[in-house]
């Protein structure tokens, strides 16, 4: 009886020291790892994404803006009839119904089967009761616009990532920073109440606010667009800046695309061609040239010019573009008529080293400032690097390129009476909190002086008038003044000189206070050639419509009358 | 059983010796017949001699307080779960309505943000040009300002071609009396105007003046540049205040002809009148 009750008390202590070493074990050995497993596995960390900041126009109507949508997600393994749930969900999401079929079939807990729904097809789905059907809340960009103002704006890609234009530029801003909420939950998925709960907050994005008014960028936009068409040129921009500030209150480029379904169009249509595409300027650049020569004393829009046929630089004979005897030009008349042999004359009088100086001084082959994406700075040769036919070609607009807001910063600075402001585009940018930041005002150069930029207007009023190449920019009641260019176009394809042109007229009003300036080119236009006929008309109905939105009304005042010719 | 026995033995004799104790002052004389049972009991009989000394039966107490505790535990136990159960409830229960609240707001954002929707395409520019255009207007070519407070016009007002003329939107105040014009005026989006053949400036000065008072720009401003003109406008100003308890003051808020500029004025942006 001893020995039996002595057995059972060996064997309890035996049992009683196996639970103790376990407890041991558990508790003291593995305890912290075993202890941190249960709750990883009752830990869920999600992210909590950051809304994207919206851009916006001047006035704070939107551009671009995310809004709420939906991933449709699937569980392979609870899908028990693909053919059948793929064959409800192709309507809806207008999908192939085979290839939803084949990512419904299998053994992956988790497929990505549709991103970005909006919320009402996601409910249409939800309605179905699909059985492995789920749906995680995802951001969706739209832009409400559509193609307005697309080139500049830009566009992400399935990720929610800008790809171009502001939304490229300005990715870390727009983005903000994804928070994370770390949650306890149980075995249905249930949040425990009293389990940990860490959250990071999410950093918002930041929204932009574009200098653009979203009223002139579409008439702007319809301009071009019909004017491409109309003349069946490969492509189009136009500028709409406003002359004191350097503001852009519009950039469109035609073709265009629309960023809420920016994969199916071309990449070509999608950039910024306003500041990516260079070209040679052309006959519009003949603004430099003389403006140089007028601040440099040595010439006045009366002064006389016998301007002959043709003329020989180096080992070349220059013409203008209509072969006339010897004209007696005034230099106003010389911009009126658009002179090439007349700027070469007047050029002269300054030599090529200062006409250099003042065409870098004009912005050339220099960043607009812009900081956009894929802006090309155009290029002009160093002086040192001239031959004997590069300052005359040059002193006309050929043989250096810019880009379109280039050279209405050119037309701007004369607008401003000879003070460069550089371009801007972004207004501000308004922080997840509210506040606003301002942006840097702008750097400004004086390029000539305000005497110069005066008679320079004068001389480009008498383009619009009477005798001048684009009396179609004429608007009735305003004092206009303009430039027209017809360039040749360097094609890449020959590398030559081949039928292509570039049409342009930039011009401002009123001339005699500016406020506005408008740049308008055409890309090789296959009906018509001229810029005073393809792009003096974009630029007076354009013109028109932003003179009543920012509530222009005429000076009143009559405008000089300067003799083209003398004698 | 010997072992129960020696067990009880030690706590039967107190229980007889308090009895003898009892007895023992009345027994004086039957002292000796009791002697010699008593002789082998000295060390009893010798405590006798305190008499109010009882020992409580510690069965019964411990009977008692087992029963308390087990009572106060249970209770414990028991108040315990319930306030558990109900913190749980109560937890489960805000769960409940965070996870309800949370779907309404959802919902609510959806309906938001499907309106705002709605509202961005309706105020786009291009629904708003063609709805411009159904109504028969079209662009104007001919931007014309109404300077204030002078009432000038500034700019060659002319028809814009292409319009059609299906519904009259916008009508000259050409025979309109002053008031009529005040109206019009308040609209205030009907500049630049393309006057009729018997257009009469007068009432479109009288109602640009009043409009403006109406507008509560500072008028001090456009009157001082003209003092004629102050006198004008404070009672063009009066003229409307009457009204603008009418109907009219409906529109006052949403006017905008710009005073505090000399010259500038609201025009009518993209549309203008109407062909006729």
């Amino acid at each position: 009886m001893a020995r039996r009750g002595s057995a059972l008390l060996v064997a309890t202590a035996v049992v009683l020291a196996v639970f103790g070493l376990r407890l041991v074990q558990l508790q003291a050995v593995q305890g912290e790892a075993l202890a941190s497993a249960a709750l990883d596995q009752r830990l869920r960390t999600v992210e909590l994404p950051a809304g994207r900041g919206a851009i916006l126009d001047v006035n704070g109507e939107p551009l671009a803006v995310t809004v709420e949508a939906r991933n449709l997600t699937a569980d392979q393994t609870l899908v028990t009839d693909p053919a059948m749930v793929a064959a409800a969900l192709g309507p809806i999401l207008g999908a192939d119904i085979d290839v939803l079929a084949t990512r419904l079939t299998g053994e992956r807990r988790f497929v990505y089967l549709a991103k970005g729904l909006t919320p009402e097809t996601w409910d249409r789905i939800s309605a179905l009761r699909l059985p492995g059907i789920f749906s995680e809340p995802a951001a969706r960009r739209i832009y409400p616009a559509g193609d307005l103002a697309a080139n500049l704006v830009g566009f992400v890609g399935a990720e929610g990532e800008g790809l171009g234009g502001i939304e490229y530029a300005y990715q870390d801003l727009l983005a903000g920073t994804p928070g994370q909420q770390t949650i306890e939950r149980g075995p249905g998925g249930r949040v425990i109440p009293t389990g940990a709960n860490t959250v990071t907050d999410a950093q918002h994005g930041a929204t932009i606010m574009l200098t653009i008014d979203r009223d002139i960028q579409y008439m702007a936009q319809q301009a071009i667009a019909d004017k491409v068409a109309e003349s069946r040129a490969d492509s189009g921009t136009l500028i709409v800046m406003d002359a004191r500030t350097g503001r852009i209150l519009a950039m469109a480029t035609a073709p265009t695309f629309d960023p809420n379904r920016a994969a199916s169009y071309r990449e070509a249509n999608r950039g910024n061609r306003a500041l990516s595409d260079v070209f040679e300027p052309g006959s519009t650049s003949k603004l430099m040239t003389l403006a140089a020569v007028v601040n440099e004393g040595k010439a006045n829009p009366y002064s006389a010019f016998a301007v002959p046929n043709g003329l020989t630089r180096g080992d070349k004979e220059f013409h203008d573009s209509v072969p006339h005897g010897t004209l007696k030009l005034t230099l106003a008349g010389i911009m009126a008529k658009s002179s090439n042999l007349g700027t070469i004359l007047a050029s002269e009088r300054i030599g090529g080293k200062k006409l250099y100086k003042y065409l870098k001084k004009f912005g050339i082959g220099e960043p607009t400032g812009l900081d956009f994406p894929g802006e090309s700075t155009g290029y002009v040769p160093p002086h040192s690097e001239w031959s004997p036919t590069s300052f005359p070609t040059i002193a006309f607009g050929q043989g250096l390129s810019v880009n379109a807001v280039q050279s209405a910063s050119v037309f701007a600075t004369i607008a401003n009476d000879g003070v460069r402001v550089e371009p801007t585009i972004i207004d501000s940018v308004i922080l997840p909190d509210g506040s606003v930041q301002e942006l840097a005002a702008p750097k400004t150069t004086r390029v000539v002086t305000a005497e110069t930029a005066r008679q320079v207007r004068a001389m480009l009023e008498t383009v619009v008038g009477e005798g001048g190449t684009a009396p179609m920019a004429a608007i009735p009641g305003y004092r206009v003044g303009g430039k027209t260019g017809t360039a040749q176009a360097y094609s890449e394809a020959c590398g030559c000189y081949d039928d292509g042109v570039v049409a342009s007229f930039i011009g401002m009003a009123p001339a005699d206070a500016p406020e506005l300036v408008v740049a308008v080119s055409i890309f090789n236009p296959r009906e018509g050639r001229y810029g005073g006929e393809l792009g003096a008309p974009v630029f007076r109905s354009v013109m028109t419509y932003a003179l009543q939105a920012r509530q222009v009304p005429p000076t009143g005042n009559v405008g000089p009358t300067l003799p083209l010719t003398y004698g | 059983m010997s072992a129960a026995a020696r067990k009880h033995s030690p706590v039967e004799p107190p229980v007889d010796a308090a009895a003898d104790a009892t007895r023992a002052p009345t027994e004086g004389p039957g002292i000796d017949a009791v002697s010699n049972e008593y002789a082998t009991r000295g060390a009893w009989g010798h405590r006798t001699s305190r008499p109010h000394l009882r020992i409580a039966s510690p069965l019964r107490a411990e009977r008692a307080s087992r029963g308390v505790f087990a009572l106060v535990v249970t209770g414990l136990l028991v108040a315990g779960m319930v306030v558990i159960l109900v913190i749980n409830t109560s937890l489960a229960q805000g769960a409940f309505t965070i996870s309800e609240l949370q779907s309404q707001q959802a919902a609510l954002s959806q309906e938001e943000q499907a309106l705002s929707e709605a509202v961005a395409a309706a105020g786009a520019p291009q629904l708003l040009e063609q709805r411009a255009r159904e109504l028969g207007m079209v662009p104007s070519q001919t931007p014309v300002f109404l300077s204030l407070p002078r009432g000038k016009v500034v700019g060659k007002p002319k028809a814009a071609p292409g319009g059609t003329s299906a519904i009259p939107i916008l009508d000259t105040p050409a025979d309109a009396t002053v008031t009529e014009a005040v109206d019009n005026a308040s609209v205030g989006t009907d500049l630049p105007v393309a006057p009729g053949s018997d257009y009469d400036p007068a009432a479109v000065d009288a109602a640009a003046a009043q409009a403006a008072a109406a507008n509560a720009a500072p008028p001090t401003r456009a009157g001082a540049a003209d003092p004629a003109m102050t006198a004008i406008v404070e009672s063009a100003r009066g003229i409307v205040q009457a009204s603008a308890s009418s109907e009219s003051s409906l529109w006052s808020d949403s006017t905008v002809i710009d005073v505090t500029s000399q010259v500038s004025s609201g025009d009518a942006g993209l549309l203008a009148v109407p062909v006729r």
